[in-house]
């Protein structure tokens, strides 16, 4: 079965009123219905007006962009809204109003639904609780669902998301394009949303599109467009630099440092500013802290998004523990993708003679493994000195070059 | 930002329609017993079940109790609408600042009546029908302006803002030329003595009608409140609508302030403190504010003729001293609930 073409933008250019270089140029693409897109790309690149294009709601460009064989331009809005949603950004914070009077309003004409008809909307989204409470008293996550469900309940058959998760912590994201999914399944809905994740992206996308300096970079399936080489030359061409830590002189000592998510940034700034050399993993590309050790120039086990650690790049991580001289354990999210990062402890001989320093507090924050990770964590913790902040990760590496070299920095 | 806040969407809004609908019939069953002069509950009994009884003894009271109902009627529409405008400008220009006067109303309600008495048009009705075609030529004024770029709430406060000030020099220009400075004081500071029955009678009709048709389209007000694009994304033309509530909102506010003058407050305040006790949801909300503001005015009236006893002081000033420690008040109550 071919399937239609949903968007198809043909050398679509985008200036905003007074400014001499667009937004966006030379844009090409078509999205297929019942496709997951995700806009990927550094902030100021165009995602947004992109999608504002796509909306309907920015009209005056360039080029073309058909929406179902017909320029978007020439859509009437009540038109639009008969085959697409949206959901923005911003949460409807302030809204004193119960979450069923909210639903009612997604219907815009005065032929609204009823409330059984929205009990039995937000029960098949497993929300029903919240029928009756205040918008305003919602949660940032409860809140999301309840748009989606405001959003959804138009059955929309396009779905156009602008970084909807931004601000939902990894569970409520697995929830909220769960959802998504499933209603994509059921329904065939194409979804086309802008995502600062790149794990989310890869996970939940059928097709990526990576957006840079108002252009289309590249447009493809997770694995061709999140790799670490396509995204070091998009994130990393003349960005800024990160200033590099004051380094004192080398002490000969090595460190890895296991992190994720930003969590090393401090711990691998004070291992360079005393003298180490640090290397880190396994970390997943498009990570922060991923993007620190890219710039500084620092060695690392790197895995694609998604994939699961691999053997190979396990491999490579143990043998940068086994060279080291101390271990760092930062406190970051863990799932079941990155669970193997935990496994060097189990390694027989790995750790002999090294100094484990573990900011692990093993509280179910960070767990994402529904209790896997204990065992690993306990262990990790039962051999390691503890820390719970910068300051004290500190003084205990001055300890340890102290002790190991016989002097103080 | 309060998540924690249950919100008013559990509360009963039937007993809070009950209580309010009490405390009006209150205010107006006092306002009726008491000031310069007391009556006897019987009187005002009599004067309204035995009027139409041409046996009915005279009663020196009913003078009195005319003039009293004449105020009351005055107080309750204006302070109703007055409130019901504020809530259209706070809800379709998503401004929590708007108020029935900022797009010139007032300024231009004052400016030509300013004008009609120092032309010596001092006749209620030349001075009422002035201020009228002020306010109203303002507003449009206003949103013409506005509409000459791109349309927006944003624009349009600005422009309102600028005529305001515009026309406000322009008045003191006229008051400063004119041998009849004093009347003109005496009409800004505000009244609620209406002399013509007929007026009172078009004021209340013009009001309902802008009330049904904001009932009727009450949702549309609850989408305007909504994220801009969300609003786009529902097929909802959100300048048509605001324009559209903007004007109804304008009628009543021009209609209220060619009448009584400049009766400030009342329609900021009442519409935030309905919307702290009974929420956003505009099909009640309306209601709710509506008969909160004709309420409030009522018992700042009574104040006025009890406390201060000099029936014309500003009726501003008192809904000012009266309204906005309660409405603190209110508002602290309300921040403390969401922490």
């Amino acid at each position: 079965m071919d399937k239609k073409i949903v968007f198809e933008a043909r050398n679509l250019e985008y200036s905003f009123e007074g400014l001499s270089s667009p937004v966006l140029r030379n844009i090409n693409f078509s999205i297929y219905s019942g496709e997951t897109i995700a806009i990927v790309g550094p902030n100021g690149t165009g995602k947004s007006t992109l999608i504002n294009l796509m909306l309907g709601y920015l009209k005056d460009y360039r080029g073309s962009l058909k929406f179902f064989d017909e320029e978007i331009s020439g859509w009437d809005a009540e038109k639009l809204a008969a085959v697409r949603g949206f959901i923005p950004q911003e949460n409807e914070a302030d809204l004193r109003m119960s979450v069923i009077d909210y639903l009612r309003l997604s219907k815009a004409d005065p032929a609204r639904m009823t409330s059984a008809e929205i009990v039995s909307i937000l029960s098949g989204m497993g929300i029903a609780q919240f029928a009756d409470r205040s918008i305003s008293s919602l949660s940032g996550g409860e809140s999301r669902m309840v748009q989606l469900a405001f959003t959804l309940s138009r059955k929309p058959e396009v779905l156009l998301l602008d970084e909807p998760i931004s601000f939902l912590d990894v569970s409520n994201q697995k929830k909220f394009f769960d959802m998504i999914k499933s209603d994509s399944a059921q329904s065939g809905t194409t979804v086309v949303a802008i995502l600062h994740d790149l794990n989310a992206a890869a996970y939940y996308a059928d097709r990526i599109m990576l957006v840079c300096n108002g252009e289309v970079v590249k447009f493809g399936t997770p694995n061709e467009v999140v790799n670490y080489k396509t995204l070091g030359s998009v994130f990393f061409t003349g960005g800024p630099e990160s200033p590099e830590p004051a380094v004192s002189k080398n002490t000969g000592l090595r460190a890895h440092v296991v992190c994720g998510g930003g969590s090393g940034a401090e711990i691998i700034k004070t291992l360079i500013s005393c003298g180490f050399t640090v290397t880190a993993g396994v970390l997943n590309a498009g990570d922060s802290d991923w993007n620190l050790c890219l710039k500084s120039g620092i060695k690392m086990a790197e895995e694609e998004p998604f994939k699961g650690i691999t053997e190979e790049n396990y491999n490579k991580n143990v043998s940068f523990i086994r060279e080291s001289d101390v271990i760092a354990v930062c406190e970051f999210p863990l799932g079941a993708g990155n669970l193997k990062n935990l496994r060097f402890i189990e390694e027989k001989g790995l750790c002999d003679g090294k100094t484990i320093l573990s900011g692990l507090s093993g509280k179910s924050g960070f767990d994402y493994t529904g209790g896997l990770c204990a065992p690993l964590v306990d262990a990790i913790n039962e051999r390691s000195l503890r820390f719970s902040d910068s300051s004290e990760f500190r003084t205990a590496i001055d300890e340890i070059v102290k002790s190991r070299t016989g002097s103080h920095l | 930002m309060n998540f924690k806040n249950d919100g008013p969407a559990r509360v009963n809004e039937a007993t809070l329609f009950a209580l309010l609908g009490l405390l009006c019939f209150a205010g107006v069953l006092m306002s009726f017993l008491l000031g310069q002069v007391k009556i006897p509950l019987s009187e005002v009994f009599n004067f309204f079940f035995s009027s139409k009884n041409m046996m009915a003894p005279f009663s020196l009271y009913n003078d009195i109790l005319r003039i009293r109902l004449s105020r009351i009627a005055v107080a309750f529409i204006t302070g109703g609408g007055l409130s019901l405008a504020g809530v259209i400008y706070q809800s379709a220009l998503n401004n929590f600042l708007a108020d029935p006067f900022m797009l010139g109303v007032s300024a231009g309600a004052a400016l030509f009546s300013a004008i009609a008495i120092s032309l010596g048009l001092t006749s209620s009705v030349m001075i009422t029908a002035f201020a009228f075609s002020g306010a109203i030529l303002s507003v449009v004024f206003v949103i013409l302006i506005s509409g000459f770029k791109k349309f927006s709430s944003y624009n349009l406060i600005l422009s309102g803002i600028a005529l305001n000030s515009f026309f406000s020099s322009f008045l003191t220009v006229v008051m400063y030329l004119s041998k009849d400075m004093q009347n003109i004081f005496f009409w800004l500071m505000g009244s609620l003595t209406v002399r013509h029955p007929e007026q009172i009678a078009y004021t209340y009709i013009i009001v309902a009608a802008a009330g049904a048709f904001v009932l009727r389209y009450s949702h549309m007000l609850d989408i305007l409140k909504l994220n801009e694009k969300t609003v786009f994304s529902l097929g909802v033309d959100s300048a048509a609508w605001k324009i559209r509530f903007i004007l109804v909102a304008s009628v009543v506010s021009a209609v209220i302030v060619s009448q009584t003058g400049i009766i400030g407050f009342v329609g900021l305040i009442v519409p935030h403190a309905a919307r702290i006790i009974i929420g956003d949801r505009h099909s009640v909300l309306v209601p709710f504010a509506f008969i909160t503001g004709g309420t409030m005015l009522i018992y700042c009236d009574l104040i006025s003729r009890i406390i201060i006893n000099s029936m014309d002081i500003s009726i501003g000033v008192i809904t000012s001293i009266v309204g906005a420690p309660f409405f603190i008040l209110l508002l602290y109550g309300s921040k403390k609930r969401g922490a």
